[in-house]
């Protein structure tokens, strides 16, 4: 059995083994994490942190999960089946309207319904101004608190829920409906014994991807003032100034997140077997007052978790900023476009290569599973990157000026506090999501097309040219570009590992928001969720045709 | 080393993680124009050999020569892409972002014909195969039976030495395959292309090839012709898998009178056997299988040998014989 994978290592090629190596360098952020738990910290921070704030930050991550989870299922799963199962007034729009919200980070939505319902904004100035209240005088929800934080996040994470759930109503077969209906099951048993059951993998699946987005979330958070692990880690590290206890409490968040990636890794091999094709049932036709209940129900949702974030945010744009295209908007811009491209074409060419890593040495065990390894990156929060990449980079750093010094050359610090520490952030976690992208679609690529072209003259790299790259080409594009919005929207692993006097649209937004100059941050935030958009609507659009051409 | 457009000898495939070896010391030739046919149940190495020859696969031992040419042997490997063989695929493999035309001209990049004749040999092939029309539209957008005859115009446009054929008509409808093999057949004639398929159909077989090799683990049981394997079995594994029938050990043919062929093998086919009221030979009647134009019967029959004979015959479809009865048979050599 060893010696069997043994083999297999050895038999790679040479162009291997970079690969394999930058594998083992994306790890570094998880052992680095991990060996701090055994590392002793001569500082008393830990205690300190044990004594003070360590329950609160379990306790709110504990009910920050657990209400998005109550949130996301109950969103996603209502608007799937709704838009799945049901023929309503409205339902080809909202199938594709439902996933805007993903265009909408948590701490931009968050920003704007601060700006919306706090003591000074337009609904209490309205009811203060209709009612002649005054301050004291009401109750009114307060919206910067664990509450709060977990609407916001509902709003926008429901999309994963939301996508997943749709996929597997629609698609399950008729045949096990009419066999419920032949044992005498009616329509609300049939959901409960039949759908979600089924269902319920890929539900799983989605609401573990929607879990690891909330606890990789700082804005939101932070601008919250909810204490919770990614504040934690945050305040430790640069507020009391001990890098090793944010890596310790970075360790119990780890878990955390491994937990819900073996939830999710779990569930997607269960999903596959309750996979199923065939004859799928037609879309049931709701009475007028239902089809108003539903149009209602996805109108609000699509309203609260997208539309009116989105009008507050370009009003704020036209009439409120006191700059808005200024000189500093540009430069912000170009720094995150400038990023944000590194980062895509990096990811895209690095998949590419991993994608052929895997197709060239199959079957062999050990490249599929460091493939494998290469993508489980976005399960980490930015916060844990972060410190993980810090933490080895300087002491690199550190190691590189001291043996340079005996040579009297001044080397300075070379990785940390550049561009490249923080791309190489970006690329652990984003890989994951092009490296699925070109993977599956290198899959669809059969062992017999190569073969065929090779029977017809063709060279392996004739066929990468002529046949691989051709049928390639839209996953590349379009996993490029999902890699270029996520490394915009980025904000804990941005804010920490940024060069000095570095920023970016989502750094810059933060940092106005959190001054109380919502208005001015808008300019950047509308650039941010409308470049978003750019891929939502092109997801939309590709599995609109998919499910054309089926 | 000889005149044929392939000569395989002696060739044997061995997987590591498997014991048993794929390919046993096999060995067949073809001669230039000879269309010739692998038969045999799945899994006994038919494809294998196919993919020995293309050079997807690599031998433990063995020679393969394409021509004068050796594509495989102990001093050298000769890398597919140089072996100037056309091969058309179970699922044929299109290229999905290539027009039809697209994917007839592939292979004409990489040959030695002249590039001023490129697109008259597309255009050529598209009208041979009756794709003129398609010649636009992608593979998606085309029938099964289209698809197959692209497969087929990649394969040849190049004008390949052998063309190989791994079970192509697998994805098509039941009733049209064989009048598909022998249409492929005319067609592949018309150019003189030397061709081997593979195929676990014998009707399709029968209907396409000069020749035709029965494989049994790994190795070629049976070489010849459509009317040789089936009048003629060399074995008992040939004379049990072509056809209905059953083979009868010496004893019981004799008690039925029944000579062996040249082979020495007894083989009683329904089309040996007839009703008739008047003979002493009686069967009684297991099942019975209706096929529209004629019936099915499967009997035992025990004469003085020890162990009784499984038969099989056929009578007239209005003949109404039940399970269980007693029907009077003779041979009717």
């Amino acid at each position: 059995m060893f010696s069997k994978s043994w083999r297999q290592v050895k038999s790679l090629p040479l162009w291997c083994w970079p690969l394999i190596l930058l594998v083992f360098s994306f790890l570094t952020p998880v052992f680095t994490v991990l060996a701090s738990l055994v590392t002793a910290n001569e500082k008393d921070t830990w205690s300190h942190l044990v004594d003070t704030v360590l329950l609160e930050y379990v306790t709110n991550t504990f009910y920050l999960v657990m209400g998005v989870a109550v949130g996301v299922t109950s969103i996603g799963i209502t608007s799937a089946w709704l838009v799945a199962r049901c023929d309503f007034f409205g339902r080809r729009f909202f199938a594709w309207a439902l996933v805007l919200p993903l265009a909408m980070p948590a701490y931009i939505i968050a920003y704007t319904y601060t700006g919306l319902l706090d003591f000074s904004g337009p609904l209490q100035s309205f009811l203060r101004d209709t009612f002649d209240w005054s301050y004291g005088d009401y109750y009114f929800p307060e919206i910067k608190s664990l509450g709060g934080a977990i609407c916001m996040m509902s709003l926008v994470l429901y999309p994963y829920v939301y996508l997943l759930a749709r996929t597997a109503f629609a698609n399950q077969s008729a045949s096990l409906f009419e066999a419920g209906q032949l044992a005498g099951l009616n329509a609300r048993q049939r959901f409960f014994s039949i759908s979600l059951p089924l269902a319920r993998p890929t539900i799983v699946v989605g609401l573990s991807l929607a879990l690891m987005e909330t606890l990789a979330d700082y804005g939101t958070v932070q601008y919250f003032g909810v204490n919770v692990f990614s504040t934690g880690i945050f305040r430790t590290w640069f507020g009391l100034g001990d890098g090793l206890a944010a890596s310790q409490l970075s360790s119990l968040l780890l878990v955390v997140v491994l937990f819900l990636l073996g939830l999710e890794q779990f569930s997607r091999r269960k999903a596959k077997y309750v996979q199923q094709g065939g004859r799928v049932l037609r879309a049931v036709k709701l009475s007028f007052v239902e089809q108003i209940l539903a149009l209602l129900f996805c109108s609000v949702v699509i309203m609260l978790g997208f539309l009116l974030p989105f009008i507050q945010l370009a009003y704020w744009t036209i009439v409120e900023a006191e700059q808005v295209f200024d000189a500093t908007f540009w430069q912000l811009t170009l720094n995150s476009l400038k990023l944000a491209s590194i980062t895509a074409l990096l990811a895209v060419m690095l998949s590419l290569a991993f994608a052929y890593m895997q197709r060239f040495t199959r079957p062999n065990r050990f490249t599929a599973s460091l493939v494998f390894l290469a993508g489980l990156g976005y399960a980490l929060p930015g916060t844990i990157i972060a410190v993980g990449v810090m933490l080895p980079f300087s002491k690199l750093d550190h190691f590189i000026h001291e043996q340079a010094a005996h040579f009297g050359i001044e080397t300075g610090l070379i990785f940390s506090g550049s561009l490249v520490m923080l791309v190489f952030a970006y690329l652990i976690r984003f890989l994951a999501v092009s490296l699925g992208n070109i993977n599956t679609a290198m899959d669809n690529i059969t062992p017999h097309i190569d073969e065929a072209a090779k029977t017809l003259g063709e060279k392996t790299s004739g066929i990468i040219w002529r046949v691989h790259l051709p049928l390639l080409k839209t996953s590349l594009l379009s996993s490029g570009l999902l890699v270029f919005v996520d490394t915009l929207k980025e904000l804990p692993a941005t804010m920490a590992l940024r060069p000095f006097n570095f920023n970016t649209l989502a750094v810059r937004s933060f940092e106005l928001a959190n001054d109380e100059q919502l208005a001015n941050a808008a300019p950047a935030v509308i650039t941010i969720v409308l470049v978003g958009l750019i891929p939502v609507i092109w997801l939309n659009a590709s599995m609109h045709s998919n499910s054309k051409t089926q | 080393m000889n005149d044929s457009t392939l000569s395989v000898s002696e060739v044997s495939l061995v997987y590591p993680q498997s014991p048993n070896a794929v390919l046993n010391q096999t060995s067949l030739t073809l001669a230039q124009g000879q269309i010739a046919c692998l038969l045999g149940a799945s899994g006994c190495g038919k494809t294998s050999l196919l993919r020995c020859i293309a050079g997807f696969e690599t031998p433990s031992e063995g020679s393969i020569y394409l021509g004068k040419i050796q594509a495989f042997g102990k001093q050298q490997v000769l890398p597919v892409e140089r072996r100037r063989i056309g091969m058309v695929f179970q699922d044929y493999a299109l290229f999905p972002h290539l027009t039809v035309a697209a994917n007839i001209g592939f292979g004409l990049k990489n040959s030695p014909i002249d590039y001023h004749q490129h697109a008259s040999i597309v255009h050529d092939t598209l009208s041979l195969l009756g794709l003129l029309s398609e010649a636009e539209k992608y593979p998606h957008q085309i029938s099964g039976g289209q698809q197959q005859r692209v497969a087929i115009g990649r394969a040849i446009a190049p004008k390949p030495t052998l063309l190989l054929l791994d079970e192509p008509f697998s994805n098509l409808d039941l009733h049209l395959r064989e009048r598909l093999a022998h249409d492929l057949r005319h067609l592949l004639k018309s150019q003189n292309m030397t061709a081997l398929m593979v195929t676990h159909d014998q009707q399709e077989a029968f209907a396409f090839a000069d020749k035709i090799g029965v494989m049994h683990q790994g190795k070629i049981e049976q070489w010849g012709s459509a009317d040789s394997i089936y009048r003629q079995p060399q074995t008992d594994y040939v004379a049990n898998f072509i056809g209905d029938g059953a083979v009868l050990t010496q004893i019981q043919a004799k008690s039925l009178k029944l000579p062996a062929n040249n082979a020495g093998i007894y083989l009683l086919r329904p089309e040996h056997l007839k009703l008739a009221e008047d003979s002493n030979l009686s069967a009684k009647i297991i099942s019975v299988h209706p096929q529209g134009h004629s019936t099915l019967l499967r009997g035992i029959c025990q004469v003085e040998a020890d162990t009784p004979i499984k038969l099989m015959l056929r009578c007239d479809a209005n003949q109404k014989i039940q399970v269980g009865e007693a029907v009077n048979f003779s041979l009717a050599l």
